[in-house]
């Protein structure tokens, strides 16, 4: 499932419409290169959720935690190196049942994380503010949300 | 400061640097010990928390018994002992507040957990001991960015931050993505002075939009412009890069001591080290009239003599810090 956005403000309001489809317990993974919009992304995910103060880059604190009608874990392992350092950081208690997690750089550590995951890989476009956004549903549950999640209204 | 004068060691472990000094009264460094990690970091292309604590544990105790040495002090001589208990790394910062609770429990001197943040702009009080707030202040590294208005002694408004990545953290991911290594903002600095800083007009992000900053959008044009002139001069984009975040860095400080009223400017944290914002600021600010400190390159990175420079002051007006607290990987200044 592919679609494509053309601003910062699009990219922002895709992860939004996201955000409003999902559930306690849901992880997240975002990937792409420096620049492709994995932060203004998430920015529009958390919103939805409820969050109500800036999301910032988590890669100088690994992990921020944020509390929302639907509370949020953002982590990004930019830094990471290895699986072992993801366990250090405790990140199986990170991912629980009562909280959405959005794993910036997740597909580094992809052995790690639950296998009913959804990923969303941007990737930059033809032109400076295109954006090339792939869902990608891992699991059987996933792959069921996802095909009837509605990509026109986002 | 009035009343009897305090012996503060103080200690700094939230990032990659393990330090430690001692500071008399909150103005006189005595010693000041700064080990760091940067090489172990290097090849990850940042800090990585793990080494970052295991790091820590295994240099804290010799970093502590060197600043006693130097200053000449023993550990019965302490009035006080203090930690950065946030913002920070959570097992780097606990390494850090550990010892100084058990050196606490061990001399009887009072334990005073230390916000981070707060102690970059008491770095500037080292440099020169007859500052005094009310200042403006910028602190600028690689996990913040923050305006402040320091109206008195503890009494802080934050008037602006970033809304995405902070100003450090656009320097090491450009640096990264140019091939420039880590830490990035020495190694743009560095290259940038081979540059033309007009070369490429980078945008200023939110330059004219009040005092919040925004420099995930700078980080990308760098990425689009490099993609767009793959045989652009390295050192151009560098310099251009660091034009664009001094010149918004400079003008939200300078923005802000207009607005606050006030006439003395700061500046702190490791993006303070940068040769372009010191030189840059030290102009402007002149120009405006303002009065303006910027601390030595050793008191804007990460130091413990900042810490124990507040602790003296937040003994004085808060009392010790109970023994049961933890650390606050996300800490707030106000």
């Amino acid at each position: 499932m592919t679609t494509l956005t053309t601003s910062a403000v699009q990219t922002r309001a895709l992860g939004a419409a996201l955000g409003a489809a999902l559930r306690p317990g849901d992880v997240i993974v975002l990937a792409g290169d420096l620049g492709a919009g994995k932060t203004t992304f998430a920015q529009g995910v958390a919103a939805a959720l409820g969050v109500d103060e800036p999301v910032v880059s988590p890669t100088f604190t690994i992990v921020r935690e944020y509390d929302a009608r639907i509370p949020l874990v953002h982590v990004d392992v930019y830094r990471l190196e290895n699986l072992g350092e993801l366990h250090d950081l405790g990140f199986e208690e990170l991912v629980d049942g009562n909280r959405v997690t959005l794993v910036e750089w997740g597909d580094v550590v992809a052995q790690a994380l639950p296998n009913e995951r959804l990923v969303v890989r941007l990737e930059l476009g033809d032109d400076d503010d295109e954006r090339i956004v792939t869902f990608a549903a891992h699991g059987p549950r996933w792959r069921e949300r996802i095909a009837a999640f509605d990509f026109e209204r986002a | 400061m009035t009343g009897v004068p305090l012996r503060v060691l103080g200690i700094e472990t939230s990032c990659d640097e393990t330090a430690a000094a001692v500071v008399d009264d909150g103005r006189d460094t005595l010693s000041s010990v700064v080990a760091s990690q940067a090489d172990l970091h290097a090849r990850f292309g940042g800090v990585v928390p793990e080494i970052a604590s295991r790091a820590h544990v295994e240099l804290i105790n010799d970093v502590i018994a060197q600043a006693l040495v130097e200053a000449g002090v023993a550990l019965g001589d302490l009035d006080a002992i203090a930690a950065t208990h946030g913002p920070g790394l959570a097992g780097a910062l606990l390494v850090g507040v550990s010892a100084a609770k058990a050196l606490a429990l061990v001399t009887g001197a009072p334990y005073v957990g230390v916000n981070h943040h707060e102690a970059h702009m008491y770095a500037a009080m080292l440099d020169d001991p007859a500052l005094e707030p009310p200042m403006c202040t910028l602190v600028a590294s690689g996990g913040h960015t923050l305006l402040v208005a320091m109206d008195g002694h503890g009494s802080y408004r934050v008037l602006g931050q970033t809304v995405d990545d902070a100003a450090g953290e656009a320097f090491d991911k450009v640096a990264r993505f140019l091939g420039l290594g880590y830490p990035g903002g020495p190694a743009i600095d560095r290259v940038a002075l081979e540059g033309d800083p007009t070369a490429i007009p980078f945008p200023r992000p939110m330059l004219a939009d009040g005092l919040d900053f925004s420099f995930s959008g700078l980080k990308t044009a760098v990425v689009n412009y490099v993609r767009r002139n793959p045989d652009a001069e390295v050192a151009d984009i560098a310099a251009s890069f660091q034009a664009a975040v001094v010149d918004v860095l400079v003008t939200k400080l300078l923005r802000a001591a207009q607005e606050t009223g006030m006439t003395t400017v700061v500046i702190g944290g490791g993006v303070a080290a940068n040769s372009a914002l010191r030189t840059r600021l030290l102009d402007e600010a002149d120009a405006a009239g303002l009065r303006v400190v910027v601390p030595p390159l050793a008191l804007c990175t990460d130091n413990a003599a900042m810490i124990a420079a507040v602790a003296a002051y937040r003994l004085r007006a808060d009392g010790p810090t109970p023994l049961d607290s933890g650390a606050t990987p996300n800490l707030r200044l106000a």
